[in-house]
């Protein structure tokens, strides 16, 4: 009688899951976050989750860019948040893909976000996101420069594209963007046929032509210079094919109606390069200094509201 | 009555023509869909890859398989697993009975010895496998080292500390070849490099101290004179960090151990390089060398360990950086 009553309730059980997926997802859902509820309810008056408040209300500083290893988030975010957590309630956020990163765009407000200039420029053009909601406040800066050069460079013994392995900083899609641009004369077919090899680092492609690994590779000017400074032999093979026309740095970006908020972030990121922590930070992303837009509110910050505490932050008072 | 052989052989003639244009027809359907659905797909479609993963729980494991068979999406991919297989050999062998494969990808050293021992006709690729010199002179046996190359490491050294210019390195006879290759690369990046042969297990620690009194740093290879036990790499490092000599490893495990730096390869990459040389084997290139080197470096600076030797690091490198410690 009772394996008959167990039988028909795991009948029935089977049948109502099986109906509707979207129950028994919710009857998880709801099973992994009662114990949650629970403790926010606990916790009003815990010191302990005034400051996971504290954490949880930190501006944000999103990142992404798909020509820096996402291995290097941890780092990233380590030495930047060494630095924001200094002068204010900031925190870094590395976001390891572009799916999740646009989300982001879309979603959040209050925020910033750094990104290559031609992932925002292709943001803006494809209609992904809405212009007017966002602010260019911040174009970074190398060595006196706003812009840098794709380079392609291959071994002196190595100049023929058939069968070529081309190494190359950053994703796969972006190399065969650039070198569709470098090679408006290849079709879309003939650039398909090289073999790209996706590195973590400029010089990582360098070294790869350089000790035989691959034939050419998709660089920079400052990778290359930084190779013939290394190692002269080493850069007595290389020889530079073709170059691309001048690419903008990494960019930084408002998603805030809070003048307040954003004056005072212009006042923690102008001053990243006069703080060593900050220089750090900077230097982690290849970058020297932040370079204000034209965008009003990057120049004169001061001008636009009266900045009460220079720590700056949503809760200046904490 | 004559007329009927005549007759037989003109109806065989023509059952011949007939099912020769029927297999034309069917041959040009089936290359006018492979060329319609992808052009990469037309000539890969049939060529078969067998991935043999020793153990699919380990990370750096995973990390291998996924990018491989990411970088394989044109290709047909199996993966089988050894995690809980107590006889890998004989369930390698039923699988390599089950169906023909062109190519062999193994991840890690029990997939590699299992298939070792069947030793099949197909090219056999392979990563994550530290006794890779073991293979290196095998036929049919291709794979990515697991350490950086010397060259590659002695320019990251010079990249990131320029001020370090004697660079001492234990050694034993299997590294002969490996130390000649690094000294000319030292010499092409205005390096030093001081060298010493173990013959002894003894030896090392016996002559640690007068080499780590006369280099800037010391550089720890892969190497099994040099590494014959525990107890004498700690001393090392210990004798090291008495003498203010920062060790550079080829390991991120040295971390732990009182490391300055690791230089350490890419896993995705390394994965990335056995995917294009199988793509290449695939197309009967066979590569002038069976080993490659890794192309993609993760390093790991150990940031109180150059404070507290007072090491001066390239500011220009640290967008390099992949971790502090």
């Amino acid at each position: 009688m009772r394996s008959q009553k167990t039988f028909k309730y795991r009948q029935i059980t089977s049948a109502y899951f099986k109906q509707s997926p979207l129950r028994l997802c919710l009857i998880i859902c709801c099973a992994f976050s009662c114990p949650n509820i629970a403790l926010l309810a606990e916790t009003t008056a815990s010191p302990v989750i005034d400051n996971a408040h504290q954490v949880s209300s930190r501006t944000k500083v999103y990142f992404y860019n798909p020509e820096i290893n996402t291995a290097r988030n941890l780092v990233l975010k380590n030495a930047w948040d060494n630095y924001l957590f200094q002068v204010g309630l900031y925190e870094l956020q590395p976001v390891d893909n572009g799916e999740s990163f646009t989300k982001l765009l879309h979603q959040e407000e209050d925020s910033a976000f750094i990104m290559a200039e031609w992932l925002y420029a292709s943001l803006i053009s494809s209609l992904e996101i809405d212009e007017q909601s966002l602010e260019l406040a911040f174009v970074g800066v190398k060595n006196g420069s706003d812009t840098y050069r794709k380079i392609l460079v291959a071994n002196k013994r190595a100049l023929n594209f058939e069968n070529v392995t081309i190494a190359s900083s950053g994703s796969k899609e972006r190399a065969r963007k650039v070198l569709s641009s470098i090679y408006p004369e290849y079709s879309l077919q003939q650039l398909e046929k090289m073999k790209v090899l996706s590195v973590p680092k400029d010089i990582d492609a360098l070294m790869a032509v350089g000790y035989g690994l691959a034939e050419m590779a998709l660089t920079t000017e400052v990778g290359l210079s930084k190779v013939a400074l290394l190692n002269e032999h080493l850069y007595n093979d290389l020889l530079v094919l073709r170059k691309s026309e001048p690419f903008k740095r990494s960019v930084l970006v408002f998603k805030s109606n809070n003048l307040e908020l954003k004056a005072a972030l212009v006042s923690v990121l102008s001053n990243m390069s006069q703080d060593p922590k900050g220089q750090q930070a900077m230097s982690l992303l290849g970058l020297d200094e932040w370079k204000s837009s034209d965008n009003k509110i990057a120049k004169s910050p001061e001008g636009l509201i009266h900045i009460s505490n220079s720590k700056g932050g949503q809760n200046n008072d904490n | 009555m004559i007329i009927r052989p005549y007759l037989n052989i003109l109806v065989l003639f023509f059952s011949v023509v007939i099912l020769n244009a029927c297999a034309s027809n069917l041959i040009n359907q089936s290359s006018f869909n492979d060329s319609s659905s992808s052009s990469q797909l037309s000539a890969h479609s049939k060529q078969k890859v067998l991935i043999i993963n020793s153990n699919q729980s380990v990370e750096r494991y995973q990390i291998a398989e996924s990018t491989f068979i990411e970088s394989m999406s044109d290709y047909n991919t199996k993966v089988v697993n050894l995690e809980a297989e107590k006889q890998p050999i004989e369930y390698l062998q039923d699988v390599l009975n089950t169906e023909r494969y062109d190519l062999i990808y193994c991840i890690g050293a029990k997939a590699l010895g299992s298939i070792d021992y069947i030793d099949p006709s197909m090219p056999v690729v392979y990563t994550a496998v530290l006794n890779w010199r073991r293979f290196q002179g095998r036929n049919n046996y291709f794979g990515i080292a697991s350490e950086l190359s010397p060259q590659v490491q002695l320019t990251w050294f010079k990249y990131l500390f320029p001020e370090i210019r004697n660079i001492g390195v234990f050694y034993g006879e299997e590294n002969q070849t490996l130390i000649d290759d690094a000294k000319k690369t030292a010499n092409n990046l205005s390096l030093k490099l001081e060298t010493e042969m173990l013959r002894s297990d003894e030896q090392l620690m016996l002559s640690a101290k007068a080499m780590l009194n006369d280099v800037d740093a010391l550089w720890l290879i892969s190497d099994s004179s040099t590494l014959s036990s525990i107890e004498s790499v700690e001393k090392l490092f210990n004798l090291a960090e008495k003498l203010n000599v920062p060790i550079f490893s080829y390991n991120s495990v040295f971390m732990d151990m009182g490391a300055t730096m690791s230089l350490v390869a890419d896993l995705p990459t390394t994965a990335r390089q056995a995917a294009l040389l199988s793509m290449k084997l695939l197309k009967n290139i066979v590569p002038k060398q069976n080993i490659q080197f890794p192309a993609g470096s993760r390093i790991i600076l150990g940031g109180h360990k150059i404070d507290r030797y007072e090491m001066k690091l390239n500011p220009e490198g640290l967008d390099s950086v992949d971790e502090f410690r």
